[in-house]
């Protein structure tokens, strides 16, 4: 039987929870702030070079962003459904639930993978090099796929993080079988994992759909 | 899975359609602000209900307000600088750009 452990500075489990919960909320609050560098160079870039941003989000293509927006999403409902489960010591359906999001952030990096290896074949690199800046030639264009790289390769990191914490918890559900005393532990996990989501949702219209109507 | 969880997860992908069917519409210069509102509804649905903001103690809803506040204002701020400057005094030097 599972039973999570009281550290020696905490005198009892809900004030231990509330400490962690918080102390992930405050690295999350973080990494939100290092991402508010990249959309502050978006925007600011994007009132600068109007026409070339249109453009590359038309270049871009709703499909894959439209399918791994919705890979995302469903990934973030078996992340939550899977911690309901445990809070009602359905350990099977967690474990299976913390699969499926496991899976699907898998998916959505296969997807983003397809994504950067047809960019690399047309000749789109990050910094601007590649033939298809010397076929266009406005400074915009550099910037905008220098742009797209460094904020979408910085969060398939956060993907590739989340996916191997969601994938732990899986494994940790099915070794352990620990009931609503493990919930805890999954719920920190399934912070992570929402928070990665929550940032692509604004990532896609930034990339895939602000392209005038087109 | 809780009643509440499925009509969330309805509510986002009713969002992603409706960001979608508008991405087809030239909106002009309310396309970004439109779908910025739009992000904005799922990433406070994912927040409050999967990330539990909603029964959160005031210390956690307090770090999260101010992460968002610091975030507006960097962004914002900065694209409403670049957005409001006046055309460069001088033209640039003959011959600089090639």
């Amino acid at each position: 039987m599972y039973a999570p452990r009281l550290e020696e500075h905490f005198d009892e489990l809900p004030k231990q929870r509330h400490a962690a919960r918080l102390g992930v909320w405050i690295f999350l609050a973080s990494e939100l702030l290092l991402f508010a560098g990249l959309f502050a160079l978006y925007f600011g870039y994007r009132l600068h070079y109007p026409e070339v941003f249109i453009e590359g989000v038309v270049h871009n293509g709703r499909g894959l962003g439209t399918l791994n927006t919705c890979l995302l999403l469903l990934g973030s409902v078996a992340a939550a459904a899977g911690v309901g489960e445990l809070r009602r010591d359905r350990d099977g359906r967690a474990r299976i639930l913390f699969a499926l999001g496991t899976l699907l952030a898998l998916a959505f990096l296969g997807v983003k993978g397809t994504e950067y290896a047809r960019h690399f074949h047309e000749g789109i690199a990050p910094g601007g090099s590649g033939a298809f800046f010397a076929a266009h030639r406005e400074p915009g264009w550099p910037v905008f796929f220098t742009l797209y790289f460094a904020m979408t390769g910085l969060h398939a990191i956060h993907v590739v993080i989340g996916m191997l914490l969601l994938g732990a918890v899986a494994v940790w559900i099915g070794r352990r079988r620990p009931g609503r005393a493990g919930a805890h532990r999954a719920e920190l996990a399934a912070l992570y994992w929402h928070f990665v989501d929550a940032v692509w949702v604004f990532l896609w219209p930034m990339f895939y759909l602000l392209g005038g109507g087109r | 899975m809780s009643r509440t969880l499925l009509a969330v997860a309805a509510a986002l992908f009713l969002l992603v359609l409706a960001a979608w069917l508008l991405s087809h519409v030239d909106l002009g210069g309310w396309a970004v602000p439109l779908a910025l509102s739009i992000s904005g509804a799922k990433a406070f649905l994912i927040a409050w209900y999967f990330m539990e903001l909603h029964e959160a103690r005031t210390s956690v809803r307090a770090s999260v307000v101010a992460a968002i506040l610091l975030f507006v204002l960097l962004v914002g701020l900065t694209a409403v600088d670049v957005g409001t400057r006046a055309p460069p005094p001088l033209l640039s030097p003959a011959g600089a750009l090639r």
